[in-house]
């Protein structure tokens, strides 16, 4: 960790967004790592997690693992029965969904097209996301009397990122535009929430495929379509605004366990510096 | 030319502001206007801003979200630091 902790200084309370291909490492950085390191700080210093205290996990393409959690916290001393009893994990099916879950009724008068349910949640998940639907994740967690210990949305533009895929380039920019002021509004207030709770909050996204940049700077030509985008990553520039450090997680070699993290933007660090890390069984190790 | 004056056209006034929060020099508010609800922010220490508005989203510049966000802070900011906001280079949308 100390070449990542190096980059920011460690694990600040504020907004983080990670964005890198798939198998670079984005929910090990946004969910197990955090969760795990936060319950080691708690119990050394407290000796116990508070009641109150959850860990707040939504997963926006079904990759989290408890079964991986379980792996990182027990590499690092951490009983997981602790971690699991504080756990919010929760899938989403449609956008909509994700909307309320995160912001409530705010914003929730735009309209956008029928979207077909993405994949069966279990019921258990299905009833957290309607209970906490109803006010919004912060309503949700005030009126129980809940503290977040660290709150990640991996990846946040998945569902997002379908529809895009879906939407014929043509009419793309048209199409699209109420989900992407939908996403910024969920992105404010991820960082709202950090604030309000004082708590790390991390979201992870994928980097802008060539092939996608490409195909969109052919439609600008026929003046079919808005410029491409001028951020390397998916979800619009309020993705590289609201963040306090955004990485770009990269894999210098296919089926190697090394990453470096990029930073694209941070407080605390140059822009284009990088850190070194493994991924491996205890969630991210140093490199030698 | 106070600021109200200059931001005389911005159409300010049909926008309520909720939930607006500070972080450092990050403000954020969630404004509702006629079209809905919308997320304008400015960010005084990197000289940018942002808001998620049809409106900022294609012409960029100043909107009247992030315009009545910047009437609603005067009295926590000083008025020449909100002025000078508008001086800003206009930030593109997207």
């Amino acid at each position: 960790m100390r070449e990542l902790d190096a980059l920011s200084g460690g694990m600040e309370r504020a907004l983080w967004m990670f964005y890198g291909p798939a198998g670079a490492g984005k929910t090990t950085l946004s969910c197990y790592v955090p969760i795990a390191r936060i319950s080691k700080f708690l119990l050394d210093a407290a000796g116990r997690l508070p009641e109150n205290g959850r860990f707040v996990v939504m997963d926006g393409d079904g990759g989290f693992a408890l079964e991986r959690l379980q792996q990182v916290c027990e590499a690092s001393g951490v009983p997981f029965g602790e971690v699991r009893e504080r756990l919010v994990h929760v899938e989403f099916t449609t956008f909509s969904e994700q909307h309320a879950f995160v912001c409530g009724k705010r914003g929730a008068e735009r309209e956008e097209g029928e979207e077909e349910p993405r994949r069966e949640v279990p019921p258990s998940i299905r009833r957290t996301v309607e209970e906490v639907s109803r006010r919004g994740l912060e309503g949700w967690l005030e009126e129980r009397g809940l503290v977040p210990l660290s709150i990640s949305f991996d990846p946040m533009t998945a569902i997002y990122r379908g529809l895009l895929l879906r939407t014929p380039l043509a009419s793309r920019a048209a199409a699209m535009q109420p989900y992407s002021g939908k996403l910024d509004l969920q992105l404010a207030t991820l960082r709202r929430l950090g604030v309000v709770f004082s708590c790390p909050v991390f979201v992870t996204t994928w980097p802008v495929s060539p092939l996608g940049r490409a195909m969109t700077a052919k439609a600008a030509e026929r003046g079919r379509e808005l410029p491409p985008p001028e951020q390397p990553f998916i979800g619009g520039r309020s993705f590289g605004f609201f963040p306090k450090q955004v990485w770009e997680i990269r894999m210098p070699q296919e089926g190697h366990p090394l990453r470096v993290a990029y930073v694209w933007k941070s407080r605390t660090s140059p822009t284009g510096r990088t850190g070194r890390f493994l991924l491996c069984d205890a969630g991210i190790g140093e490199v030698e | 030319m106070t600021l109200e004056e200059k931001l005389r056209g911005k159409g300010w006034r049909e926008v309520e502001l909720e939930g607006l929060f500070e972080d450092g020099d990050l403000a954020v508010a969630f404004a509702r206007g006629r079209g809905g609800t919308y997320c304008p922010a400015v960010d005084f220490s990197a000289r940018a801003y942002f808001c998620s508005c049809p409106g900022h989203r294609i012409r960029g510049g100043v909107c009247k979200h992030i315009a009545a966000l910047l009437v609603h802070l005067r009295g926590r900011r000083r008025e020449e630091e909100l002025e000078e906001v508008l001086l800003w280079p206009r930030t593109p949308g997207a």
